[in-house]
């Protein structure tokens, strides 16, 4: 499954929550990430690719973190399994932000609950 | 022979009142030039309005001080006499904006007016860069107006469609892409910021808003970007939560941390006031990113809050307390290119 966050959700994806902006990470988590993570997480060989190819600016480590970080959290989702679902896509600008920048946040995450 | 009354002008005995108690209060009388028409003229000592410098930031916070002080105690309008101004940083000018135009939002349109330096340079700047726009009489709809049409200086409490326009007026500028991202990414978190911990509460007249400057100095091959609040600071938002990560450090130091040793922390930890929430507090990356990862140019970021200074270049942190307390933050990026290549780049 692929799902394109410049075309299916905004190309200005911005923020935390809904008081930061429309188009902000808690509602791409809800309405997009969510659902799609609930489709391939039992069927072997599919993944989830994430694409930033079609966003028109940086998207921040609020949007990221409250994406990505906050759905393992809050879903209690092993962060390697989540990992080995996950692809990302993104521009050669970028120069792998985003893949490296998720992953971190995923890892860290692991990290802390461990910690707690 | 005596000079000629000026019959247009009648003051009310009330406004006349007002106007003698100013004058009198020794906070406001230091900078107070004389009255023109039913105004007060405030005038600083100082002919240069400048926070990076240790000697002029001291007067010129002391007069947008008495700015402050004369407007919230005494009824009476103000005339800002810059006619002997001959220097203004960027983050001052930020500074003043903010300081003019929260009174202006709170008290009315034309309760602060100004005179422009005589000083041909300031003065084509003040025309030519949008603060003279930016400040001028007006309330709302002039904020809005300078931020739809892209100003480098604007002002807003929710930034949709504000920092886009603000993101467009530095991509036409002399950034590569891959640099750009940087900055974008660092001022989406500055403004995140700003909402997100700048103010305790709501401010009646104002709410949770943001001054900015987007400025391309092409004479000296600079971008500046600011980021200014009047919110609580730095150190009043983020002590509790330093405090319980940093335990440890405080059971070996038991004293108060000043307010840059808590900047430094919050910047090197990402700390954020939500300590219940550990995902929070990771914009601090992206504040220093342009100067960690932009590599054609230098890049400078410096933070102001409250009485803490911090400044980070060549990824090392300096920072230290000033005397002069700042009202709420300001935060500056600033991009010096030095070579042709940067130019040519686009």
């Amino acid at each position: 499954m692929r799902i394109d966050i410049g075309e299916c959700f905004s190309p200005y994806p911005f923020g935390r929550y809904s008081t930061d902006g429309p188009y902000n990470g808690e509602r791409f988590r809800e309405e997009i990430l969510k659902p799609a993570y609930e489709d391939v997480k039992n069927e072997p060989s599919e993944k989830l690719t994430i694409s930033f190819e079609h966003v028109k600016w940086a998207v921040g480590s609020s949007f990221l973190s409250e994406s990505f970080e906050e759905f393992v959290k809050l879903e209690r989702i092993d962060p390697a399994v989540f990992l080995s679902k996950l692809e990302i896509e993104e521009p050669d600008s970028t120069k792998g932000f985003y893949q490296n920048t998720i992953k971190k946040y995923i890892l860290d995450q692991s990290r802390d609950s461990h910690a707690k | 022979m005596s000079k000629k009354p000026n019959k247009k002008i009648r003051l009310t005995q009330r406004e006349a009142y007002f106007l003698e108690q100013a004058e009198r209060d020794p906070d406001v009388s230091l900078f107070c030039g004389g009255r023109r028409k039913n105004r007060l003229i405030m005038k600083s000592e100082s002919n240069s309005f400048c926070i990076y410098n240790h000697e002029h930031r001291g007067d010129f916070l002391r007069f947008c001080n008495s700015i402050a002080k004369c407007l919230s105690r005494y009824d009476v309008k103000l005339h800002l006499d810059f006619s002997d101004l001959n220097y203004l940083s960027a983050a001052a000018s930020v500074f003043l904006f903010a300081e003019i135009t929260r009174w202006q939002l709170g008290m009315g349109s034309d309760v602060i007016n100004y005179s422009l330096p005589t000083d041909k340079d300031l003065r084509a700047y003040f025309r030519l860069s949008g603060l003279h726009e930016a400040i001028t009489p007006g309330e709302l709809k002039k904020l809005e107006k300078i931020s739809r049409n892209r100003s480098p200086y604007s002002s807003a409490t929710d930034f949709d469609h504000h920092i886009y326009y603000t993101l467009q007026t530095i991509m036409t500028k002399e950034l590569l892409p891959s640099d750009l991202e940087h900055f974008q990414r660092g001022l989406q978190e500055a403004v995140l910021n700003v909402k997100h911990h700048a103010y305790a509460q709501q401010q009646p007249s104002f709410g949770s808003r943001w001054w900015q400057l987007c400025y391309h100095d092409t004479r000296n091959k600079k971008i500046h970007v600011i980021v200014h609040d009047r919110g609580i600071g730095i150190a009043r938002s983020l002590r509790a939560s330093i405090q319980k990560k940093n335990s440890l450090l405080y059971m070996s130091q038991p004293r108060m941390m000043t307010e840059s040793e808590i900047i430094d922390q919050a910047m090197k930890l990402g700390i954020s006031r939500y300590t219940s929430n550990e995902n929070r507090g990771k914009g601090s990356d992206d504040l220093k990113r342009p100067v960690d990862e932009i590599s054609n140019g230098v890049t400078t970021l410096a933070i102001w809050s409250g009485k803490g200074e911090w400044v980070y270049r060549n990824n090392s942190a300096e920072f230290s307390d000033i005397d002069a307390s700042l009202n709420g933050t300001l935060l500056e990026w600033v991009y010096k290119y030095d070579s042709g290549d940067t130019e040519n780049a686009n």
